[in-house]
């Protein structure tokens, strides 16, 4: 099937968009043009696949790493099919020696034939040879595979020897077939991305070699049976395949193929791969196998096992059509495209391959223990499916960080005293829970011991956990582990359901930025920031400002310099088409509103005749009444507290923070100063869970500070943001009683920080990243959620709602 | 994690926990340097202290286990685990052994010193222990309890849970023919 050049042409502009914006998340994996999924069959919309390690439901996938349902090119919108493709590998997992896939085609040929096995003499590393080819250049005849089969990535050198069968075919310094000749280079990522996985190794004999396929298992190239594509990458689970294309291949080794006697001009013998097109093959780990192009122009990010990740564009993906140890092994068109390899048994065992080949430990063979872990005991509480979903999410973080890696020695050999010091104890545990073992001192020592050794320093490899890991490792060891000691098994689990452990838990995983959260889990319905609504096209608005009403709609104020205030309002999740002007000052310096104990709204805007007062009562506004006369009001924040009294903050350019409260119909006569800082830029202001106003100041470069009104009098500051970046500060309070400091750091985007029962986020989270975000303003709706709004420049003003979790 | 009903009541002082510490440490420096507190009796067949070589050996076990394989953990002590590697440190915890365990911490460091293993390099003590470490019966056990009690007082000199694993450690990279190697981490001579 092919696509008309200019749908095609925008469906690659997009995929290089989409795979640009992804690049550096760990959890996207790729990007291609394909066909749209649903239902388990493909429908005939041709989309930009996007590629990720794993397709969550809308609302559990982070915020940072959400995919556009479709993108904008060349005036048309593109569709974008997420699709669950775990990072392509060039290299087997530990686990999966050609022994232990079976690898049915290896061994010595007669002569060197297209599908058989070969290596280097000096490195395990299996692959096909994918066929013979003539090098353009010097005129004689060569095999091809791929670089890192026979090239050691671009290592080379070049006259190595390769040699058939391969090292795991027996093969030996007297197997030798070929000398390497040269290869297409594997550029690392960073670098312009590269087409092909492929080099060519010069025949010693050149007159013995075949050109039909090993063991007859499909025909040979001709033009009849022409070649696409080249095996070059797999994900964990063998599921995804990517093949480079053997055009791209031909013209980067500058190379023509061998095909069978009288089967045609070599240049007939190479296709451009297709969408649905069938393709077949033959290789030494797999044999015969055929399947299906889902998608062409693949650009994948690849793993090699060497710490570093190689970028390839172009390729092909197919499905269940390659194991490792086919690499190199040429497709041709035909099959009956359902010849499929097999896929790995677990697919959860990523992880403990990648941590058993780093420690050297045999983990695979514990899968059985581990899922019983999990289905037995992790899943039966709030925390140990945090733990499954942590896991879960960073499957590709754990396999980055230690794939192709290995501990130290000292690191492996201790690995497997504690590895056996506590194997069959775990047995032991899940296979009887009411065993009576308990948690004991002495395996609280060994945990710190081993979170010692995961910290690094001398005489580790390399540090396991990064970054702030290792504090938050520490912590939770400090206040949640070590409380389970004379705890049985059911106690573990009791305590593991403890809100309060698991919200210590998920605070401190929050809190890294180098792994994926998409927690908490808060029963059938998580918290959840929507997608932003264009509320108000007017790029003119300068400030904003929103009140939840008791009807349960919603009202934003903008203020339009020159013209006034106009209001908007959302009911039953719909917003005023129109805007509606409620009053006509001209220069606003500061706006905010406060819906009172009484259900009334108060409008303040502060201009250069101080602070005026609106009033909505039954649906309608009041006059203006002046509530201050300070004419260099820079900021306005109102919040009301569990006693009834509406508190009015004023930040005075020079003079600091000033507080004044309505309360029983009537403004305080006089104002309080409540903050000497003269330099504060915003100021915000919410009554937390335990009805206590808090305000919430920021000044240029100096971060976020706040002080709480409790027993009468107002507490010292205390800093909560200490970004010097911020410039603006907003602040509510959800149904769930968790107040809300948002902050915007320009060009950045926009943060959010809950404060629950008393105790800060350990770091903010990311809400919006736009960066031409302006200005922000929060408020609370009378249903629990809140309300964001962003003033973008240039674009207007968005309303983003956050619904708390049940 | 262990069976809930304890098996063998404690002969000595019962283990240190986290809870205890403080109390613990504030009993560090009292006492008389290397022998046995009163409350441990002695009889002709028991020695109650240790000579003035077996506890510079076993402050040297000390210094080695206090950097390897890791830089030995805090458990709620601060510092550098090699600064608490002292004469004043290993004195209470000497006193917290029962006599039958200090005939075994005895037996183990002759055992040491018969492969020549008193004031030598920290490698090569580290050597020796690894090649005494595939012994059966793990000898050394006791010294290196002992020398972990040194360092932390988190731990039971009477306790082989710790040590057992530390040796283990060695053994298993005996075993697969890794010479563990102290390298570049830093031994404070005690």
């Amino acid at each position: 099937m092919n696509l008309d050049p200019t749908t095609a042409a925008s469906l690659h502009r997009a995929k290089r968009q989409l795979f640009q914006a992804h690049l550096g998340d760990p959890t996207f994996t790729g990007a291609a043009v394909g066909l749209r999924q649903r239902g388990g069959g493909r429908t005939d919309e041709p989309v930009v696949v996007a590629m990720v390690n794993k397709k969550l439901p809308e609302r559990q996938v982070s915020l940072r790493r959400a995919l556009p349902r479709s993108l904008d090119v060349d005036d048309r919108s593109v569709g974008i099919d997420v699709v669950e493709v775990a990072r392509p590998h060039a290299v087997a997992p530990a686990s999966a020696s050609p022994a232990s896939i079976g690898g049915p085609i290896i061994g010595k040929q007669p002569t060197p034939i297209q599908g058989c096995d070969l290596s280097m003499l000096d490195r395990e590393v299996l692959g096909a040879l994918g066929c013979l080819v003539r090098d353009n250049e010097a005129g004689d005849i060569c095999v091809l595979s791929s670089n890192y089969v026979m090239a050691n990535l671009n290592r080379g050198p070049a006259a190595s020897l390769i040699i058939q069968p391969s090292i795991f075919g027996g093969g030996t310094s007297g197997d030798g077939i070929a000398r390497l000749r040269r290869w297409t280079s594997l550029p690392v990522y960073g670098s312009e991305p590269g087409y092909a996985d492929a080099a060519i190794a010069r025949l010693d004999n050149q007159d013995a070699y075949s050109r039909g396929v090993v063991n007859d298992l499909m025909p040979p190239i001709s033009a009849d049976h022409p070649a696409v594509g080249m095996v070059t990458a797999w994900d964990y689970e063998y599921r995804n395949c990517f093949l480079s294309r053997m055009d791209r291949i031909v013209a980067g080794l500058n190379i023509s193929l061998l095909p069978a006697d009288g089967a045609g001009a070599p240049g007939d013998c190479v296709v451009e791969p297709e969408l649905l097109m069938h393709i077949e093959k033959v290789g030494p780990a797999t044999a015969y196998t055929s399947s299906m192009i889902d998608a062409i122009g693949a650009m994948v990010k690849v793993d090699y096992g060497t710490g570093s990740i190689y970028v390839l564009q172009d390729l092909i993906w197919t499905q269940a059509f390659h194991w490792p140890g086919d690499s190199g092994a040429v497709a041709c068109v035909g099959g009956n495209g359902h010849e499929f390899a097999p896929p790995r048994d677990e697919p959860a065992c990523i992880v403990l391959d990648s941590i058993g080949s780093y420690y050297n430990l045999a983990l695979s063979d514990d899968n059985g223990l581990t899922s019983q872990g999990r289905d037995q005991f992790l899943s039966q509480s709030q925390v140990g499916n945090l733990i499954i979903e942590l896991i879960y999410n960073n499957t590709n973080v754990v396999a980055e960080r230690l794939g192709g890696k290995k501990a130290g020695p000292e690191e492996q050999g201790y690995a497997k005293t504690y590895y056996d010091k506590y194997h069959d104890l775990f047995a032991t545990v899940l296979g009887d829970p009411d065993s009576g073992q308990v948690v004991t001192e002495e395996n609280l020592s060994d945990a710190e011991f081993i979170l010692t050794g995961l910290v690094g320093g001398p005489g580790t490899a390399r540090p396991v956990l990064v970054g702030d890991e290792a504090t938050a490792a520490m912590w939770i060891y400090e206040n949640v582990l070590l409380p389970t000691e004379g705890m049985d098994y059911y106690q573990v689990l009791d305590y593991m359901n403890d809100p309060d452990v698991y919200q210590n838990v998920y605070n401190q995983l929050a809190s890294l930025s180098t792994i994926e959260m998409v927690g908490p889990v808060y029963g059938d319905t998580p918290p959840l920031w929507a997608d932003a609504t264009h509320l108000d096209t007017n790029a003119s608005i300068a400030l904003t400002s929103s009140v939840g009403l008791g009807d349960g709609s919603y009202l934003v104020f903008t203020t339009v310099a020159g013209s006034g205030v106009w209001s908007r309002t959302c009911t039953g999740g719909v917003w005023s088409s129109t805007a509606t002007k409620i009053d006509t000052t001209a220069t606003i310096t500061a706006i905010a509103s406060v819906r009172d104990a009484d259900g009334i709204v108060h409008l303040f805007v502060a201009s250069a005749n101080g602070v005026w007062e609106r009033i909505l009562r039954s649906g309608a506004w009041s006059a203006p009444t002046r509530v201050d006369a300070n004419a260099s009001v820079v900021s306005l924040a109102a919040t009301v507290d569990a006693a009834g009294t509406t508190h009015l903050f004023t930040a005075v350019n020079g003079s600091g923070v000033w507080e004044r409260t309505f309360r029983s119909g009537t403004w305080a006569t006089a104002a309080t100063q409540v903050d000497t800082t003269a330099t504060v830029t915003a100021a915000a202001a919410a009554t937390d869970s335990s009805g206590a106003p808090r305000l919430f100041m920021t000044v240029a470069g100096g971060g976020v500070y706040t002080r709480a009104y409790t027993g009468g009098t107002w507490s010292a500051s205390s800093t909560v943001e200490t970004n010097t970046a911020i410039t603006a500060v907003a602040a509510a309070t959800a149904g769930d009683g968790r107040t809300h400091l948002v902050t915007l750091v320009p060009t950045i985007g926009v943060y959010d920080r809950q404060l629950r029962a008393g105790t800060w986020d350990a770091a903010p989270t990311l809400v919006d990243a736009a960066a031409g975000i302006a200005g922000i303003s929060l408020g609370a709706a009378t249903d629990g959620s809140l309300h964001l709004q962003t003033r973008v420049t240039g674009s207007g003003v968005w309303d983003r709602r956050f619904t708390p979790g049940t | 994690m262990s069976h809930a009903e304890p098996s063998v009541p404690p002969a000595s002082p019962p283990a240190v926990t986290r809870r205890g510490l403080l109390k613990v440490s504030g009993m560090a420096g009292a006492g008389l340097l290397l022998s046995l507190s009163a409350a441990v009796p002695a009889s002709a067949a028991v020695p109650v202290s240790l000579s003035a070589a077996e506890a510079r050996l076993i402050l040297q076990v000390a210094a080695v286990g206090a950097v390897f394989p890791v830089a030995f953990p805090a458990f709620g002590e601060t510092g550098p685990a090699s600064s608490r590697v002292t004469m004043a440190r290993l004195a209470p915890a000497v006193r917290r052994l029962s006599a039958v365990r200090l005939s075994s911490v005895r037996a183990g460091l002759a055992e040491l010193t018969g492969a020549g293993m008193l004031d030598v390099a920290p490698q090569r003590l580290l050597d020796g222990i690894t090649l005494l470490s595939n012994s059966s019966g793990s000898p050394l056990t006791p010294v290196v309890a002992l020398a972990i009690a040194t360092v932390s007082t988190h731990f039971d000199p009477n306790a082989d849970a710790a040590a057992q694993v530390w040796i283990g450690g060695l053994r298993e990279m005996h075993r697969r023919g890794v010479r563990p190697l102290i390298g570049s981490r830093t031994v404070t001579r005690p």
